[in-house]
């Protein structure tokens, strides 16, 4: 009888610690698809810097440049490095703005105004990967220090997560015009 | 008399007009009203007539014609007593919401009798309504800001549980056509509405706890759902939703369906005819009120092309 007690005991213990093994790797799974999710929406913001940065020397020279080539993309970068990658690329968005009002032939060129599309467009996107990514890691994070899942994740080395907050896409939504 | 709408201009509604038609339906069917009573005195006249030349053939061939002819009274005036009140609705819908439409969305064109169709709204997968009764009325096409749309009020009714006729839809379906890259189907209903959700669909939660106790949002990638609900939009969703009874709402990357639901039809006058021309200017508002919406998704989404 107290076997059996013991045995059942051990059975529902071994039962609960895979199920919610199995939850905690799905919610692990579902932050790292959006951490890539942000990695695919940095890299097209880069190549359309790039290109913009190549049709504004075509008209005018600009100190963008040095700040561009500062920018770091790769694989694997840490929230910390992506946050400060925005933060740059805001910047010299910023700076190629502001040199393209000081010409207006290079602000009313069909190759500045397409990709300045193109630019609302991978913001936009940018800013749904943050927000998914966000959500996600807040809702692994939770999940990682509620009793009694705390202690699988303790025994699996699971950590918390960073969150991604770039300054400028705190508060406000990105200004989309099609 | 003209009313001049107070914020609209080249927008005049001729009330007088309107009122005189109310007053000769009124009439009219006050008119037609009678007839069933005189139809049941007839009845009776002859019924009396015939009892007095007692009950030969004359009674036999007779009584059969005279209740013939009775319920034949009953049954033309109760039509046209109806259809009364339908000319008194088309009437109004030309007189009051047609200049308001045209003042507010200049250029787009109003039909009054037409509607998406059933199969239509099956296939936008919205709502699971298992269709008994579908109707809609009052549609709306044109373009807002450069972006095209359609609207128009939807009904549908189904029996209950306890075999009562009950609304399962009553309220306005909007379809906006933009192009923005998604992959798959976002949708979004109440929380623990009816969303006709498709296989490979995933339920999405958003950063915002009470946007994910109000609304139940479904999509094939969830980035594509975080992309189109923006925080802007979720709070717009949170506030139609105070409004009416249910919002439902669908993006596949070319069109937007949102259906409010519970509001009943937008361009109905009340139901009691005499009230039209003593309430017209709350009506006017409210026409304008529920065609502002159309500009308003339009601008949470920044999709309009066109200035001011």
């Amino acid at each position: 009888m107290v076997i059996g007690i013991i045995i059942a005991v051990i059975v529902v213990l071994v039962i609960w610690y895979v199920g919610t093994m199995n939850g905690l790797r799905a919610a692990a799974l579902k932050v790292d698809e959006a951490d890539s999710g942000i990695d695919v929406a940095l890299t097209k913001r880069y190549d359309v810097l790039t290109k913009q940065l190549a049709v504004v020397k075509e008209y005018a020279s600009h100190e963008s440049k040095t700040l561009f080539e500062t920018i770091k993309i790769r694989n694997g970068m840490s929230m910390e490095e992506k946050q400060e990658a925005v933060t740059k690329m805001n910047e010299v968005a910023g700076q190629l703005k502001i040199t393209a009002e000081a010409y207006p032939e290079l602000k009313s060129s069909n190759n500045f105004v397409a990709l300045q599309n193109s630019i609302t467009d991978v913001e936009e996107h940018l800013q749904a990967a943050r927000r998914l990514y966000n959500a996600n890691a807040t809702a692994y994070n939770t999940k990682i220090v509620m009793f009694p899942a705390s202690i699988v994740a303790n025994m699996l080395g699971m950590t918390k997560r960073d969150l991604f907050e770039a300054e400028s896409y705190k508060k406000n939504d990105v200004e989309m015009k099609f | 008399m003209t009313l001049e709408v107070n914020d609209l201009k080249n927008i005049h509604i001729d009330v007088g007009k309107m009122v005189q038609e109310l007053k000769d339906v009124e009439r009219k069917r006050r008119m037609y009203l009678m007839l069933p009573v005189a139809g049941t005195i007839l009845f009776f006249v002859f019924f009396v007539m015939l009892m007095e030349n007692g009950e030969g053939e004359g009674f036999l061939i007779g009584m059969p014609f005279v209740a013939i002819l009775c319920v034949g009274m009953i049954w033309f005036s109760i039509y046209k007593y109806m259809k009364l009140g339908y000319d008194a609705l088309d009437s109004y819908k030309e007189i009051v919401v047609r200049p308001v439409v045209r003042a507010m969305l200049p250029g787009t064109m109003y039909r009054p009798k037409q509607g998406f169709q059933s199969e239509e709204y099956q296939n936008m997968h919205l709502k699971r309504s298992p269709c008994f009764q579908y109707k809609s009325e009052d549609l709306l096409d044109g373009q807002c800001k450069g972006i095209a749309f359609r609207q128009a009020d939807i009904e549908i009714i189904r029996p209950n549980d306890n075999k009562h006729i009950a609304y399962d839809v009553n309220g306005q379906l909007r379809e906006f056509e933009f192009e923005k890259p998604v992959e798959g189907t976002v949708l979004l209903g109440p929380h623990g509405g009816d969303l006709d959700v498709q296989p490979g669909m995933n339920k999405v939660e958003f950063e915002n706890v009470e946007f994910n106790l109000m609304f139940d949002v479904y999509a094939e990638d969830a980035h594509s759902a975080f992309y189109i609900i923006t925080p802007h939009f979720m709070e717009y969703l949170t506030k139609l939703s105070n409004d009416s009874d249910e919002i439902y709402m669908s993006f596949d990357g070319e069109k937007l369906r949102l259906l409010q639901s519970g509001k009943g039809g937008i361009f109905n006058p009340p139901s009691n005819l005499s009230d039209i021309a003593a309430s017209i200017d709350d009506q006017i508002e409210n026409i304008k009120k529920d065609l502002k919406q159309i500009e308003e998704v339009i601008d949470i989404l920044h999709l309009g092309t066109e200035q001011e």
